[in-house]
């Protein structure tokens, strides 16, 4: 059992905090992705966790254990470093064995140990060479099969596959997942790809400036942000500011001039918020007469559309001459065919309607 | 680093190198070419030809006593610099170390200070001391010459290593002292030979410490040469240079090979 535990978690650089009291719990055999822009704190966290920054307040719980008065080679926690940070001078079966070496383990039980961790990342051709022979990818087998063969409870991701290719990437991270769900470990990983994150996760923590601004499963954070930079981070979204209005004494939404109706509750006395939708909740339908006064329906004119094959990326510009973005997906069977110029309807389900401060 | 050079630089490029070359070359070629003249005068190009003036020196016990003072001294000196340079290197490499720059420039004055002057420093504080400076005094003088060139060395190698390769060790379990050694040093070995090699000449070379801290009775090459040098040129005196030439090229091929070729995965 290896539940992490952060609380209160803060570091400061002079007056500015670089983490900004962050609470959350990794339970155990977990595996969450914290999510954030460049500067906002993912790898003060952790570096926090893993002892090479002393935070400035809050505390790192291991099993209730306070991680903060150990030394580093003393936390039991694997690292896999963004640039792999593999040892120079010693081969690949040398430093996967570095940390048995460490520990003093029997030669023998060594190179046992050390031969399954290379089998088991695919790397066992490969033991003799120098890192310096090998493939990014390889690479990165490397450092993980390195970190592993100590069967550490809790390993730490700062973005390992920041530096691979798109394809690699793919593939990587589902070896990484299910060696993560067979070995058990509880892990955090750092990226700053949303795709990456949302795949990987179970439990996404989304950082902004320092703070941990909202943690949940994948689908929580995709689907209900809690705020608008969050919906932007994960990918493309409309985010329409309206005016919070009143019709048979329920509160309405009004996008300049176009009426809402959403399921989602809209705060009361909210003079303005945000209606967020993504892409692909929105449904193009053949144009109908006088739309513009009925409820979640707009009409407007393709502006753009960029096919990616499974799915069209379209641009209307709706009356009121605000865009909206759809998502529209393609099959064989049943294919609209949608050029820019063409006036469409585009319907947003009430369902798909979520609000924002 | 690819320069690319437009026309006219490219022309003149060539000729400037060459220029250069010959200007460092040819006095070697005239000191190396006048030790092999049958006259007992310096000349060039040599008259004749003969091995005599470099079996005279080999055979001269003095010659082979003030090479091996010198060898000694330089050897005790660079060693004993290492034992200063590479602590202050590790410290001064980090990043956020307080007073950094301060410490390195003060590390590096020998370099900037002219020799001659930090002599009669040394000198009048040993007589403020009121002491005759000792053995190990010129030993101590030239471990302080040299300890610019290993530090500077041995810094700018420990700053270009990623220092993931620390972490990484002690998140493996090694203590920073253990780290250090296994992981780290090993990494900038290559640059600290091609550090310590440069001392070692430098400190081989070194005429104005040993001439005014050294006693008569412990003459090193450089004095030796000098105090002949103040009598009489002979050829044999091209001809001890020539060796001492081969030495420095021996060693320098040491210093010279590309620190850079110890990959480093960064
Ligand atoms: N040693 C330091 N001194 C001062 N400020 C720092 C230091 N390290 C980090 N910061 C600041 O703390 C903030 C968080 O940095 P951090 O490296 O954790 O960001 P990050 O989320 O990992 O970004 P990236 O995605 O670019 O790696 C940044 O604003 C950074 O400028
Ligand atoms: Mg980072």
């Amino acid at each position: 059992m290896s539940d992490l535990e952060i609380t209160g978690l803060t570091k400061r650089y002079g007056t500015e905090p670089a983490l900004d009291d962050v609470t959350f719990t990794v339970s155990d055999g977990e595996l969450v992705t914290v999510l954030g822009h460049s500067g906002s704190g993912k790898t003060t966290l952790l570096r926090s966790v893993a002892g090479f920054i002393e935070p400035t307040s809050g505390d790192v719980r291991v099993n209730g254990n306070s991680l903060l008065n150990l030394p580093i080679n003393r936390r039991g926690i694997g690292i896999v470093f963004q640039n792999y940070a593999l040892f120079p001078h010693m081969t690949v079966r040398q430093n996967v064995g570095y940390g048995l070496r460490v520990r003093r383990v029997r030669k023998d039980e060594l190179r046992e140990r050390v031969d399954r961790e290379l089998e088991r990342v695919q790397l066992s051709a490969y033991a003799d060479r120098k890192p310096a022979q090998l493939s990014g990818g390889q690479q990165q087998r490397v450092a993980l099969a390195r970190a592993l063969v100590l069967e550490p409870s809790i390993v730490l991701f700062d973005e390992p596959f920041s530096n691979l290719d798109a394809m690699l990437r793919d593939g990587l991270r589902r070896d990484l997942r299910q060696l993560q769900r067979r070995l058990g470990f509880t892990a955090l990983f750092v990226t700053h790809d949303q795709r990456e994150a949302m795949a990987l996760a179970d439990r996404v923590a989304v950082m902004r400036s320092g703070r941990l601004v909202q943690y949940g499963p994948p689908q929580e954070i995709y689907n209900r942000p809690s705020q608008v930079e969050v919906a932007a981070l994960l990918g493309r979204s409309n985010l329409l500011r309206c005016l919070v209005g009143e019709r048979d004494a329920t509160p309405v939404l009004e996008w300049r001039g176009q009426p809402l109706v959403a399921d989602d509750p809209i705060p009361a006395h909210a003079g303005e918020v945000t209606a967020f939708i993504r892409p692909e909740n929105l449904v193009i339908e053949p144009p109908v007469e006088g739309a513009a006064s009925r409820p979640n329906v707009i009409t407007g004119r393709v502006v753009s559309a960029d096919y990616f094959g499974s799915a069209s990326l379209i641009t209307v510009e709706a009356g009121n001459g605000e865009p909206i973005l759809v998502e529209a997906r393609h099959n064989a069977l049943s294919d609209q065919d949608i050029s820019v110029g063409a006036q469409v309807g585009v319907r947003i389900p009430r369902e798909a309607i979520r609000i924002l401060g | 680093m690819i320069l690319r050079l437009r026309r006219p630089t490219r022309l003149i490029f060539p000729v400037v190198v060459a220029a250069i070359m010959v200007f460092l070359v040819s006095p070697l070629v005239v000191l190396v070419g006048t030790a092999f003249t049958t006259t007992s005068y310096l000349t060039f190009p040599p008259k004749g030809w003969t091995l005599s003036w470099f079996t005279q020196v080999l055979q001269d016990p003095t010659w082979g006593y003030a090479a091996l003072n010198s060898l000694v001294i330089a050897a005790a000196g660079s060693l004993l610099a290492s034992v200063v340079a590479i602590p202050a290197a590790v410290v001064l490499s980090r990043r956020g170390v307080r007073a950094s720059n301060t410490v390195t420039t003060l590390i590096m004055a020998p370099i900037m200070v002219p020799g001659i002057m930090f002599v009669l420093g040394v000198m009048l504080s040993y007589n403020r001391l009121d002491m005759a400076p000792p053995q190990w005094g010129l030993v101590l003088a030239l471990a302080v010459l040299t300890t610019p060139y290993i530090a500077r060395t041995m810094i700018a190698a420990l700053s270009q290593l990623d220092p993931g390769l620390e972490e990484a060790a002690m998140s493996l379990g090694a203590s920073r002292a253990r780290a250090w050694v296994q992981i780290v040093l090993p990494n900038v070995s290559k640059s600290y030979f091609s550090g310590l090699a440069l001392a070692f000449i430098l400190a081989f070379d070194e005429l104005v410490v040993p001439l005014f801290l050294a006693g008569p009775s412990f003459p090193t090459l450089p004095v030796r040469i000098y105090r002949s040098v103040a009598f009489d040129v002979s050829p044999e005196i091209s001809a001890v240079s020539s060796l001492l030439v081969v030495v420095a090229v021996v060693v320098a091929t040491f210093a010279v090979r590309d620190p850079s070729t110890a990959k480093t995965a960064r």
